[in-house]
C-alpha cells in the first residue's frame, strides 16, 4: 500500500491481491495503521480534508497462503490478535474528522469488504463487481463489528444478509452498501477534479452534523503499540505482550465478537469451506471467463434452467435466430418463463443481461454460441472449436447434461457454463449416440414387460409417471425419439442397431416406424414370468440400467463403472430421489434380473 | 483542419425497417444492443471501442463489452476517435428516427424560406432528382424489429398476431426508421484480422466558405474547390459511382444539383440523405463509408459554411 497528498487530498491505493487476515498483508496493515496516523496528524493542522483509498485489485480471503497458514501453523490467538488489529483501523477509519472515499472497479470480498463499508463514501466504477461477506454462508458473522454495529441498529437486516451475503455492484447500491455504482471506464484521468466535487458536496452535507473530534494525543495513545505488531509474527513471544496490551484497549473493542470470530476461523468447517471455495476456482463470482453468450434458438428454445444459471452467474446472454418468426416464438417463452422464476426487481436487473437479434448463425463466431436441435441435439461453436453432441433429459428438466463424443474430450470445458455435466463416451458409430443405443434398450424392456404382464402400455406409462420415471413415462418423449430414429435410419442407411449387451430383448422393437406399431407390438400377449407392479417394473429398469452400465464399462466406453452408473441414470432419467442406479440397489442390497425369470432376486454383492 | 489519407476496411448494414414509434429510452437501448450484438457475433477480433450516436443520448448497455465506449455527436467527434487515434477495430450502431433540427422546426424553416427568396433556383429539376431518389433507395418494409404495445421490443409480425391493434398502429405511428452499424479495421491489423475484408482508401480535407446564413453564395466557390482537390489526383465529379450530399440546409441542394448536373452527373449517380429531413449528418456520412459502390465521395454542407469533401476508393 503506498499513499501520497495531493493538494487536501490524501490518495492510497490498495495492490495487495491476498486475504488481508494472512501473515504477508502485515506490512500492509502497517501501512495502513500509518495512513491514518498520518491523515489525522494532517487533518488536525488542517492540510487534509479526505482520504481518497483506491482498491486496484480484488480483493476477498479466497487466498492459498492464508488457507495454507490456517491449516498448518496458524494459532488461535494469532488470529484473534489480527482481528483486533482490524477492528481496530475499522473504528479509526468510522471515526476519522475527515471522509475517507472508498473508490475502486475490482471487486471485495470477506474481511477487507467491512473496512470499506466503514468508509464514508462508497463509488464503484464496475458494475460487474461483487461485494460482501460469502463467509456467511459457512455461517460466521463478519468480525471487524461493522455489521455487527448495524445489526445492532436494526436487527432484522439480519434476515436479509442471511438470504444473501453477496452482492453486485448495483444491488448493493440499492441495497445501501455502496454509494453509487456505474460503469466509467475513464475515471482515473478526472480523479481529483471528480474528488474535489465529493469534498465539497460532503462538506455541505455536513455542516449541521456534528463532527468527530479526536484530538493527536488520543490518536498516538491509541496507536502507541503499533511497534509491539511486529512482534505478532512470532506468538510466543509476543503473547505475554499482547495480553497486556489488550487489557488496555479493551474499551474500545467488542472482544466477544473478535474472540467467536477467531475461534470459527480456526475451526475445521471454516478452512474445509475457503479450501473448497478455492479448489472450486470461486475465487471471485464477478471474475468470469466469458461474459457473453450467444444462443441460436432457429430450432428450439434453451431449457430454463440453462438460462437462469447463466443469469444468475452474470453472463450477458444474446438470442438470435434466422427468421424473426421463430425468434417470436422462442423468445417469448423463454422470456416468459424467466419472469415466473424471478422476483421483479430481478428482472430489471437481468434488463442488460438480455439482447436479441435477427440474423444468420456466424460461422466461425466470436463469442460461444449454442444451438439446440429439435431433437436435443446440440451444436457448440467458439471460434473454431465446433462441438456436436446431444442433451440428456428433457428440455423442462432443472438438471441438464449432455453426451459428446470421445474426440471432443478435451474440448468439454467449453461446455462446462452450460451443462452440469458432460460425458465424453465412446459411441459404436459417429452418427449415432450412445443415448440412441440406451433409449432403444429401454424401449425393448417396456414392450417386453408388456408382453408379458399383459399389462397396456397406456397404464404402464401412468405407473411410470407416478414412479416418476418422467423421461420413460411421456409418451410424447417416445413418439419424439422414433422419429429422430427414422430420421437416424434413413440418414445413415442402419438397418438395425446393434444391442450393446447381451440382454434377451425382442429385436423386432428396433425396426418399428411410429408409436401406433408399439402399441400393436407391446398388446401381442407372450409367456414369461414378470410379475405386475410398479415395484416390479422399477426394479427392473434399474436392473437393466445396471447391467448396461456394466457393459458399457466392460467395453470400455466410459472410463470408470461410476461414470457409467452415472450416464445411465441420466440418460433413462432415474428418479433423482433414488439417486442413481448403483446406489439405489446398494442401499437395497439385492435387485431383480429382468431377463432371468427363475433368480428373480439376486443378492447384488453375489 | 481536418485533411486525411488513410486505409480503412468497414463492413457494415444499411437497414431501413418501418417500425411503430418509440416511446423512450429502453427500447432504443434495445435496438442499439441488437445491432450491436448482430455485428459482434461475426467479427474476427474484438473490438475495443464502441461508437454510438442516439437521439436520447442514453449508452447501450452492452457498452460494458468494450473498452471504451464514445458518444458521437459530430462528424469532427469521429475523425477524432477513427482516424487521429487508429485501434485495432471500432463497432459502430446508429438508429436514426428524429432528426436534430426537423423540417417542423420553425425557426428553420424561415430560414430556408428567407434563403429561398434571396435567390430562387431552378425547383422543376429539382423535384425531378427528388422522384429519382426514391428509385435509388428502395425503402424495404420489415416486420422484424418492432415494438409491442407492452413497452417491450420484440421481433414480430404484427399484422398476424393482433390485428386490429396492430393496423391501428400500422396507420397513426409507422416511422421509417435507418439502422447502421458496422466495423471498421485499421489497415494494419487487416492482413492478421481477416482476408475477406477489402481495405478502402479514404481522403478528405476541410473547405471555408461563407456562412451560409448571410447568404446562397458560395455553392460555385465549393465546386470551385472540389474540381480542384479532385484534378490533384485526376479525377472528376463524373468518375463516381455515387455521391453524397448532406446539405444542413435544404434550399442548397437545388443549387448543388445544377452544378453537378453540369458536370455530367447522372441523377441516379447522386445520393441526397434519406428522408431528407430526417437525416442527419453522421448517418449520411456512414452511408457514405459503407455505400456498395467502389468509389464514391462526398459533400458535406453545413450551416456555418465549414464545408468538408471526402472520397472512398475501393483498392481491389
Amino acid at each position: 500500500m503506498n499513499f501520497e497528498q495531493h493538494d487536501n487530498l490524501l490518495l492510497a491505493d490498495w495492490v495487495f491481491e491476498g486475504s488481508i487476515l494472512s501473515a504477508s498483508a502485515d506490512k500492509e496493515i502497517a501501512a495502513l495503521e500509518q495512513l491514518i496516523l498520518q491523515s489525522q496528524e494532517l487533518a488536525s493542522r488542517g492540510l487534509v480534508q479526505a482520504v481518497l483509498w483506491i482498491q486496484k485489485v480484488n480483493c476477498s480471503d479466497f487466498d492459498r497462503a492464508w488457507l495454507d497458514e490456517l491449516g498448518s501453523k496458524l494459532l488461535r490467538d494469532e488470529v484473534r490478535w489480527r482481528l483486533a488489529r482490524l477492528y481496530r483501523i475499522r473504528k479509526a477509519i468510522q471515526e476519522s474528522t475527515i471522509p475517507w472515499f472508498y473508490l475502486s472497479e475490482k471487486s471485495c470480498l470477506g474481511v477487507m469488504a467491512e473496512l470499506a463499508f466503514a468508509c464514508h463514501r462508497r463509488f464503484v466504477f464496475d458494475t460487474e463487481t461483487w461485494f460482501g461477506f460469502p463467509e456467511m454462508a459457512a455461517g460466521q458473522l463478519p468480525a471487524l463489528g461493522w455489521l455487527a454495529q448495524q445489526l445492532q441498529r436494526k436487527p432484522k437486516l439480519l434476515d436479509a444478509w442471511q438470504q444473501q451475503n453477496t452482492w453486485k455492484a448495483e444491488e448493493a447500491v440499492q441495497f445501501g452498501l455502496i454509494d453509487a455504482a456505474l460503469s466509467w471506464k475513464d475515471w482515473r484521468l478526472v480523479l481529483l477534479p471528480w474528488a474535489q466535487r465529493q469534498v465539497e458536496a460532503w462538506e455541505f452535507e455536513s455542516k449541521g452534523r456534528p463532527r468527530n473530534v479526536v484530538k493527536l494525543p488520543q490518536i498516538q495513545k491509541l496507536w502507541a503499540d503499533r511497534s509491539g505488531s511486529l512482534l505478532a509474527r512470532d506468538h510466543i513471544h509476543s503473547y505475554t505482550a499482547r495480553v497486556n496490551r489488550q487489557r488496555e484497549a479493551q474499551a474500545g473493542l467488542d472482544l466477544e465478537l473478535i474472540d467467536s470470530a477467531a475461534r470459527f476461523m480456526c475451526l475445521a468447517p471454516y478452512e474445509l469451506w475457503l479450501r473448497r471455495a478455492i479448489d472450486r476456482k470461486h475465487v471471485l463470482p464477478g471474475r468470469l471467463q466469458l461474459e457473453l453468450v450467444f444462443f441460436d434458438i432457429s430450432e428450439s428454445t434453451v431449457p430454463i434452467s440453462i438460462v437462469s444459471r447463466l443469469l444468475d452467474g452474470g453472463y450477458r446472454i444474446c438470442f438470435f435466430a434466422e427468421k424473426a418468426e421463430s425468434l417470436r416464438l422462442h423468445l417469448e417463452q423463454t422470456l416468459g418463463q424467466i419472469e415466473t422464476r424471478y422476483h421483479r426487481q430481478a428482472l430489471q436487473l437481468f434488463d442488460k443481461q438480455l439482447s436479441w437479434y435477427v440474423g444468420a448463425s456466424p460461422r466461425q463466431p466470436l463469442f460461444p454460441t449454442l444451438r439446440f436441435g429439435i431433437f436435443r441435439d446440440i451444436r457448440f461453436q467458439h471460434r473454431e472449436v465446433e462441438i456436436r453432441g446431444w442433451a440428456l433429459g428433457a428440455q423442462s428438466m432443472e438438471r441438464q447434461v449432455a453426451e459428446i463424443s470421445e474426440h471432443n474430450a478435451d474440448l468439454a470445458f467449453h461446455l462446462a457454463p452450460f451443462f452440469e455435466a458432460i460425458y465424453s463416451v465412446k459411441a459404436p458409430s459417429p452418427t449415432i449416440p450412445l443415448l440412441y443405443l440406451t433409449r432403444s434398450l429401454a424401449l425393448q424392456l417396456l414392450v417386453r414387460f408388456c408382453q408379458t404382464t399383459g399389462e397396456s402400455m397406456a397404464s404402464l406409462l401412468e405407473q411410470l409417471r407416478n414412479l416418476d420415471w418422467k423421461l420413460l413415462g411421456s409418451e410424447r418423449h417416445w413418439q419424439k425419439f422414433l422419429s429422430y430414429r427414422i430420421g437416424l435410419q434413413t440418414l445413415s442407411q442402419i438397418a438395425i442397431p446393434e444391442a450393446i449387451g447381451r440382454f434377451d430383448l425382442d429385436r423386432d422393437c428396433l425396426h418399428l416406424k411410429d408409436w401406433k406399431s408399439v402399441l400393436e407390438l407391446s398388446a401381442h400377449k407372450t409367456s414369461g414370468a414378470y410379475r405386475k407392479g410398479p415395484g416390479w417394473l422399477h426394479n427392473y429398469i434399474s436392473s437393466l440400467a445396471i447391467d448396461l452400465s456394466y457393459e458399457l464399462f466392460r467395453l470400455n466406453w466410459v472410463s470408470s463403472l461410476e461414470e457409467a452408473d452415472m450416464y445411465v441414470a441420466d440418460a433413462l432419467a432415474f428418479p433423482s430421489a433414488w439417486g442413481s442406479p448403483l446406489l439405489y440397489a446398494r442401499r437395497m442390497g439385492q435387485r431383480r434380473r429382468f431377463y432371468d425369470p427363475d433368480t428373480a432376486e439376486v443378492a447384488f454383492f453375489s | 483542419m481536418y485533411v486525411y489519407d488513410t486505409s480503412l476496411a468497414i463492413t457494415g448494414t444499411v437497414q431501413r425497417p418501418t417500425a411503430i414509434s418509440f416511446d423512450k429510452g429502453i427500447q432504443r437501448t434495445r435496438l442499439l444492443d441488437s445491432l450491436v450484438m448482430s455485428r459482434l457475433h461475426q467479427l474476427h477480433q474484438r473490438p475495443e471501442l464502441l461508437l454510438y450516436t442516439s437521439a436520447d443520448g442514453q449508452r447501450p448497455s452492452c457498452s460494458q463489452l468494450f473498452g471504451r465506449t464514445t458518444v458521437l455527436n459530430s462528424l469532427s467527434d469521429l475523425w477524432n476517435a477513427v482516424i487521429k487515434e487508429p485501434r485495432t477495430a471500432a463497432c459502430f450502431a446508429q438508429i436514426v428516427d428524429e432528426s436534430p433540427l426537423g423540417h417542423n422546426e420553425v425557426a428553420r424553416s424561415a430560414l430556408e424560406l428567407s434563403l429561398l427568396k434571396v435567390k430562387p433556383f431552378d425547383l422543376a429539376s429539382f423535384e425531378h432528382l427528388l422522384e429519382v431518389q426514391e428509385h435509388v433507395y428502395p425503402v424495404k418494409f420489415f416486420d422484424q424489429l418492432m415494438i409491442d404495445p407492452l413497452q417491450r421490443f420484440i421481433a414480430l409480425d404484427a399484422q398476424r398476431r393482433r390485428p386490429r391493434e396492430s393496423q391501428a398502429i400500422r396507420d397513426n405511428q409507422k416511422k421509417p426508421l435507418l439502422l447502421l452499424e458496422g466495423c471498421i479495421h485499421p489497415i494494419s491489423s487487416l492482413e492478421v484480422a481477416n482476408k475477406s475484408f477489402i481495405p478502402a482508401q479514404l481522403r478528405g480535407r476541410d473547405c471555408y466558405l461563407g456562412d451560409f446564413r448571410k447568404g446562397l453564395q458560395g455553392i460555385a466557390d465549393l465546386f470551385r474547390q472540389w474540381d480542384q482537390w479532385l484534378g490533384e489526383r485526376g479525377k472528376h465529379a463524373a468518375s463516381f459511382q455515387a455521391i453524397y450530399i448532406y446539405a444542413q440546409i435544404k434550399g442548397l441542394l437545388p443549387a448543388c444539383w445544377e452544378e453537378l448536373r453540369a458536370r455530367g452527373v447522372a441523377a441516379d449517380q447522386l445520393r441526397l440523405p434519406q428522408w431528407a429531413s430526417y437525416a442527419n449528418a453522421l448517418s449520411s456520412y456512414w452511408e457514405f463509408l459503407l455505400s456498395p459502390h467502389p468509389s464514391a465521395a462526398l459533400l458535406y454542407i453545413p450551416m456555418n459554411g465549414r464545408c468538408h469533401f471526402s472520397e472512398r476508393v475501393n483498392s481491389q
